[in-house]
């Protein structure tokens, strides 16, 4: 699978791909996107309907098919954890509130994991395969697997996959409550969106070689063995792994396992959140793709990267390996 | 009539989330539901509004025929609440 268009909110400035020229930091141990005028690509008549998670996708998907060349989509699939949760609050506030009676439509509507791959394909008038994954720390990547199915079988040329996932004020108390919030990283927030492709385009940002999937693993010897058998899978030597962006506060393992690569962790911008591996992605597709201020802003010291590993695990409920290389 | 009109303005632009709308940009007597209208709202406003004048003015709205007409504009919204109410 090849990227060959990029859309990513999130607590840095990485909608208008500034984010080397000034990092933003936490505040209250929470991250908080950096949004864009909205206005600019929806309508104001539909634009006060929709959350920030909508709003969000919308964008990103928006940038992605633009610098894609907006080429026809086979296939619209989203990851999200948490989903459209102002909306479900918003509804659900109104039914305490009003007794249960009173309760209007757009909030119910909208509060629906799916909204958001809904609305893209509303907005882009697509009628094709749409599918949404709600799978913990796991919904990007089960999305992106879904995704190289579509590819493997021959049913998409290209596939728009995201990750999108809000914060409230509500669920940051929840959050806590619940100890969600793991190591030392903040907790954030993001959308990021791709254009996936069968074929390299001059435009690619790189290639997906792997994209696989833990589910409680008994031991670390089979975390290292799936990332070991993802490198192996994806054409690799251990040796070729030039960085691994971590979403582990204790990077031990990854670092331990590939000691030749220079191991970043990718939450200090964007902290810690179900989907953060789609934000992972896409700085770590732009830096194989030369991107000087992303390769600045992640603390990467290799001149010229060409194959990234992106490992993360939640509470070792979900780990997930994705490796990207240059095209 | 004046007064419940202005209520009306500022009821419906916090229930139907219309942003960068203010009260006084909202004529008494412009169509609500007209397509290329300055508020041009649609269905889901509607059962928005249906549920607006039940919660706030206790008034339920049963013929949908009933409905086009009340809602034709605020005008025509505040005139069936003052006609209605207890």
């Amino acid at each position: 699978m090849y990227i060959n268009g990029i859309g990513n909110i999130s607590p840095q400035n990485t909608y208008d791909q500034t984010m080397g020229e000034g990092l933003v930091a936490s505040e209250n141990a929470f991250f908080v996107c950096q949004e864009p005028q909205y206005k600019q690509f929806i309508q104001k008549k539909l634009l006060r309907r929709m959350s920030r998670a909508v709003r969000m996708g919308l964008a990103v998907a928006h940038k992605a098919l633009e610098e894609a060349k907006n080429p026809a989509i086979d296939g619209i699939i989203t990851g999200t954890a948490w989903g459209c949760v102002k909306d479900t609050e918003k509804f659900l506030e109104t039914i305490i509130e009003n007794n249960e009676q009173y309760l209007t439509p757009t909030a119910f509507v909208q509060s629906t994991h799916n909204t958001v791959a809904g609305q893209i394909a509303l907005m882009h008038h697509n009628n094709c395969y749409n599918m949404t994954y709600v799978q913990g720390a796991v919904s990007f990547e089960s999305a992106l697997i879904d995704a190289s199915l579509l590819f493997m079988d021959g049913k998409a040329k290209n596939v728009l996959v995201a990750g999108i996932d809000e914060q409230t004020d509500r669920l940051k108390i929840l959050l806590k409550r619940l100890s969600c919030a793991q190591g030392n990283h903040p907790m954030g927030e993001g959308a990021a969106c791709f254009v996936l492709s069968d074929q390299n385009k001059e435009n690619s940002y790189a290639k997906i070689t792997a994209v696989n999937m833990l589910y409680r693993p008994k031991d670390k010897d089979i975390v290292k063995n799936s990332i070991l058998r993802e490198i192996k899978n994806a054409g690799l030597e251990l040796a070729d792994i030039d960085v691994v962006m971590s979403g582990n506060t204790d990077a031990s393992l990854e670092q331990n396992l590939i000691p030749d690569a220079q191991v970043v962790a990718y939450k200090k911008l964007c902290g810690e959140y179900p989907t953060s591996t789609a934000f992972a992605m896409a700085v770590g597709a732009k830096v194989i793709h030369g991107d000087a201020n992303t390769k600045i802003a992640l603390g990467i010291n290799n001149a010229n990267p060409e194959n990234i590993l992106i490992y993360n695990q939640h509470q070792n409920i979900n780990h997930s390996i994705i490796i990207l290389s240059k095209v | 009539m004046d007064e419940l009109i202005e209520k009306l303005k500022v009821q419906i632009i916090k229930q139907l989330n219309l942003e960068d709308v203010e009260p006084d940009e909202i004529d008494a007597d412009e169509m609500l539901f007209d397509a290329d209208g300055e508020l041009g709202l649609d269905s889901i406003d509607a059962l928005e509004l249906i549920v607006l004048l039940d919660k706030e003015y206790g008034i339920k709205i049963k013929n949908q025929e009933e409905g086009k007409q009340i809602f034709h504009s605020l005008k025509t919204m505040a005139e069936f609440i003052l006609q209605h109410q207890d």
